[in-house]
């Protein structure tokens, strides 16, 4: 039941950034208070549950360096969602995140692409011990913001959160 | 011979230095001024219950190790029909943003429940779906219906739904309030599509508190110095007089204000009516002294006409201070911190109005004589004095022909008023404590007549493991959904019943999946103290809840609870000790006020004679109970009868002294009792009339409480000016006293 929570949750809390058109403002573009709105899966089988986050992101103009902060939840359920993210010179954007269950910090890692950043992600479910292999997609569309979050089961790819933020 | 009290505690002195007089004013305004921009008003519901019990102290214990404040907040939405989809989906997403803000710990709303992880068809899923509309609300209620002490959160109807806010621990009450007003933000716009979204719970309740004290604070002492000086007017027939005579009382109210706060006292439904009651009898006193002056200074100047005025009312004023204070001082014996605070606040109020309305009094006359040359009467030209209401002429005939009778009605209403008394239930709901139209207390009440209440009760007792705590636990469970079969319960019962097994006790696994304020809140491992929560009503919501709720407490103990709290356990046995330690704070009063004026006219055989009219308007109050609340009595009705007993018996103390000043004037006891009667009777319809309507401004209060407590108080007076009217003198006649 809990096995896609880790990535999904980790999408919410990571979906506060959006995607400009000029890359090198990407991050610092992201800063402020959002809100967001969308749908969340907890397991492969189960339905899309609704999601709502709110998230407080503040840039440093010296490091380059994003911070996240803020909460999300699904009915029963919030989480703190935090983490870091910059733009390293080879154009990858990498940082850590907070892992949702454990409360670790977790390193992550993305490539843009078009008005889009793609993140691959591997996260150990602590339940099973298993590697739970997901990605996650950030577009930038006429004022809103969008990330889906995707988890590898199977040998398929089953969407599990989709949300959308504005200011 | 019994002697008339002279001594003026220091009133003669101020009224031959009026420069200490002055300073005396100047000084208690200055201080009060400085004081009334810190008055506080009570917010924390609990804190008026609190004694000190065994129990107590484990919730005070529970409460220091929690995550979460042991007050959660309630929602309560109401539509004109049964919840749509589109109503469930809004509803979904406000308790979504409920959840994201500030100082929310925790939502438990009908969309938060979950199948359990072994579920055959959704497991851990959702039940409720909001796009489903009536239909998946009612696969909710057939759900829970299931699973004992688990509730739907929505109500047969389909269109009332319950919500619970589990605030974080260790907010402040300025946080709570900011919490709730993010609530009502997110509310507003579901409001606006016909949504009724209302806020409830202990903190809830106490903010509508507070602000509705603030309210009343105004509302009521606005409309009672209104009345208060319409009255002067009317009874002394000059702008002056009336002057003279309210101002003092209008500071002396508002020294009384002050005093709440110099003695960082927060002001509560019950000691909010204190500032008004000090209106009235300062202003009695207000109006006796200047009376008395006025009538003086036609035969002398103003000094002499206020010295000789001081000399013949101020001793009279002093004593039925006194009185009054010990009424007020009865109350401070109590266990409880509010009472013994109100005990303090009102006897200090009154004792200091004396030396105010004096001072002010001496200070202020002599506007009597602004822009005038007053120039005493040498002819013996009767002073325009104070207005007067007639009495009846048969009633001294009545008393002096047919005492006998008179004392036989008297007995007839005492006996059958204590029989109708006996009937009187102690009674405390919380609800009579919040304003009548409070949409809080509504929603408090709608909660608990269609979900059965949602105030936390705890049911706590040790043992060394879960394995062995599992059948008592068991067992109190089946007490409570026993007693009460409506109620919500969270135990591991619960748990095991919605895991499938109620038998079969939750495996640490799953445990260790639920939230951590829930199974904290369930065992605390390092104690070895295991818990049930019952989600229960105030207990004195109607009979039916009473009993329930006993049979509840009386089960839960048999089945090896050792400790039960929480407020609703407060509430039904602090409540009700506090009515009974009221009872014996009025048996002090009647007891230690009595035999204070009788040692006043060192005369110890007048305290049975003032006890017996001054009995009678108790228990003829008290017997209207039945008529005025359904038969019961609440604290504010028990405390109106202590504080009116200090003040009744002052209309006896002002009959002894008019009988005594006839007899040594060398009248006949006939002669004496019926100038009495007739002469002091006029005076104490008048001062009777006065304070009755300075009281009645109670009437505009918001608490029903405040008004009750006004009722009782007027009822009282005016069954005590016809017994000290009456049966005083009948006892008198019939010999009991020379």
């Amino acid at each position: 039941m809990k096995r896609w929570m880790g990535p999904a949750l980790m999408a919410a809390g990571l979906m506060a950034l959006p995607a400009p058109a000029a890359a090198d403002q990407l991050l610092s573009s992201a800063a402020g208070n959002w809100t967001g709105d969308g749908t969340l899966r907890t397991s492969s089988e189960g339905a899309p549950e609704p999601v709502r986050c709110r998230v407080d992101n503040s840039f440093n103009e010296a490091n380059g360096q994003l911070s996240m902060s803020g909460r999300c939840a699904v009915p029963s359920q919030t989480w703190t969602v935090s983490g870091s993210l910059a733009r390293d010179a080879s154009g990858r954007y990498s940082g850590d995140w907070r892992d949702p269950r454990s409360g670790a910090m977790s390193a992550i890692s993305g490539r843009r692409q078009g008005d889009s950043i793609l993140f691959d992600i591997t996260e150990q479910d602590p339940e099973t011990g298993e590697d739970v292999d997901g990605s996650m997609v950030w577009t930038f569309r006429q004022g809103q913001y969008s990330i889906q979050s995707f988890v590898e089961a199977n040998g398929e790819r089953v969407a599990i959160a989709t949300i959308v933020f504005s200011q | 011979m019994t002697q008339r009290f002279a001594f003026t505690f220091g009133g003669l002195q101020l009224a031959r230095h009026r420069w200490a007089a002055a300073l005396l004013l100047l000084a208690t305004l200055t201080v009060t001024a400085i004081s009334l921009p810190s008055i506080t008003f009570e917010a924390d519901l609990q804190r008026g219950f609190a004694a000190g019990t065994p129990d107590e102290q484990a919730y005070g214990e529970l409460l220091r190790g929690r995550e979460t404040r042991s007050r959660p907040v309630m929602l309560l939405i109401e539509d004109t029909e049964p919840f749509s989809a589109s109503d469930l989906d809004a509803l979904n997403i406000m308790m979504l943003d409920l959840a994201l803000t500030p100082g929310v710990a925790q939502i438990i709303s009908p969309f938060s429940l979950r199948y359990p992880p072994d579920h055959p068809t959704a497991p851990g899923g959702l039940v409720l779906n909001p796009a489903d509309g009536e239909a998946g609300v009612q696969t909710l209620q057939a759900y829970t219906a299931d699973i004992p002490g688990l509730s739907a959160m929505i109500a047969d109807d389909l269109a009332t739904m319950i919500t619970t806010i589990v605030p974080t621990g260790g907010l402040s009450l300025s946080d709570v309030r900011a919490m709730l007003a993010e609530v009502e933000t997110l509310a507003a716009p579901l409001e606006a599509d016909g949504l009724r979204i209302s806020i409830t719970g202990e903190d809830a309740i106490g903010f509508a508190l507070t602000d509705a004290l603030s309210n009343d604070l105004i509302v009521l002492n606005s409309i009672g110095s209104a009345a208060a000086f319409l009255i002067s007017l009317v009874a002394l027939r000059s702008f002056r007089w009336a002057i003279i005579s309210f101002v003092p009382a209008l500071l002396a109210s508002a020294t009384s204000l002050g005093l709440f706060a110099i003695f960082g006292l927060p002001i509560t439904v019950m000691s909010g009516v204190v500032p008004i009651l000090v209106l009235v009898l300062a202003l009695a006193d207000g109006l006796h002294l200047t009376s008395a002056a006025r009538a003086h200074m036609a035969t002398m100047p103003w000094r002499e006409a206020l010295i000789a005025a001081i000399k013949q009312v101020a001793p009279a004023n002093a004593l039925t201070s006194i009185t009054t204070g010990i009424g007020f001082a009865a109350i401070s014996v109590s266990s409880f911190d509010q009472l013994d605070e109100l005990g303090l606040s009102g006897c200090v109020s009154v004792l200091g109005a004396y030396w105010v309305v004096t001072a002010g009094v001496i200070v202020l006359m002599p506007l009597a004589t602004l822009g005038k040359r007053h120039k005493p009467a040498e002819d013996g030209t009767k002073p325009k004095a104070m207005l007067t209401t007639p009495l009846p002429a048969f009633l001294p005939r009545l008393v002096l022909r047919f005492p006998m009778a008179v004392l036989i009605g008297g007995g007839l209403v005492f006996g059958l008023s204590a029989v109708a008394s006996s009937r009187v239930d102690a009674w405390f709901p919380l609800y009579a404590n919040l304003p009548e139209d409070s949409p809080v207390g509504r929603a408090h009440r709608v909660i608990e007549d269609k979900f059965g209440g949602y105030l936390p009760m705890w049911f706590e007792f040790s043992a060394e493991n879960p394995d062995e705590a599992w059948p008592t636990t068991q067992a109190i469970v089946a007490a409570i959904t026993d007693a009460a079969p409506s109620l919500t319960v969270l135990s591991d019962v619960t748990l095991a019943a919605w895991l499938g097994d109620p038998t079969q006790r939750p495996d640490a696994e799953i445990m260790a999946q639920l939230p951590s304020s829930l199974t904290g809140d369930l065992y605390d491992p390092e104690r070895g103290i295991h818990r049930v929560i019952a989600l229960a009503p105030e207990p004195m919501h109607d009979r039916i809840t009473r009993r329930e709720h006993d049979a509840m407490v009386n089960g839960a103990r048999e089945a090896g609870a050792d400790q039960i709290f929480g407020f609703p356990p407060a509430l039904r046995n602090q409540g009700l000790s506090i009515v009974h330690q009221l009872g014996q704070s009025l048996l002090i009063a009647c007891i230690v006020a009595t035999l204070m004026v009788a040692l006043a006219y060192r005369n110890l055989l007048l305290a049975p004679i003032l006890l017996l009219p001054n009995l009678l308007p108790l228990l003829a109050a008290t017997s209207l109970l039945h008529l005025l609340n359904d038969g019961h009595a609440n604290p504010t009705a028990v405390l109106a009868l202590t504080v009116a007993f200090g003040i009744a018996i002052d209309d006896s103390i002002h009959v002894l002294n008019r009988y005594m000043v006839e007899r040594a004037s060398g009248a006949a006891i006939d002669q004496a009792l019926s100038r009495t009667i007739i002469l002091t009777g006029g005076v104490l319809l008048t001062t009777t009339l006065v304070i009755s309507i300075g009281t009645a401004s109670t009437f505009f209060s918001s608490f029903p409480n405040v008004r009750l407590f006004g009722s009782m108080l007027i009822l009282i007076f005016l069954s005590a000016l016809v017994a000290d009217l009456l049966v005083l003198p009948a006892l008198i006649k019939k010999g009991w006293w020379r």
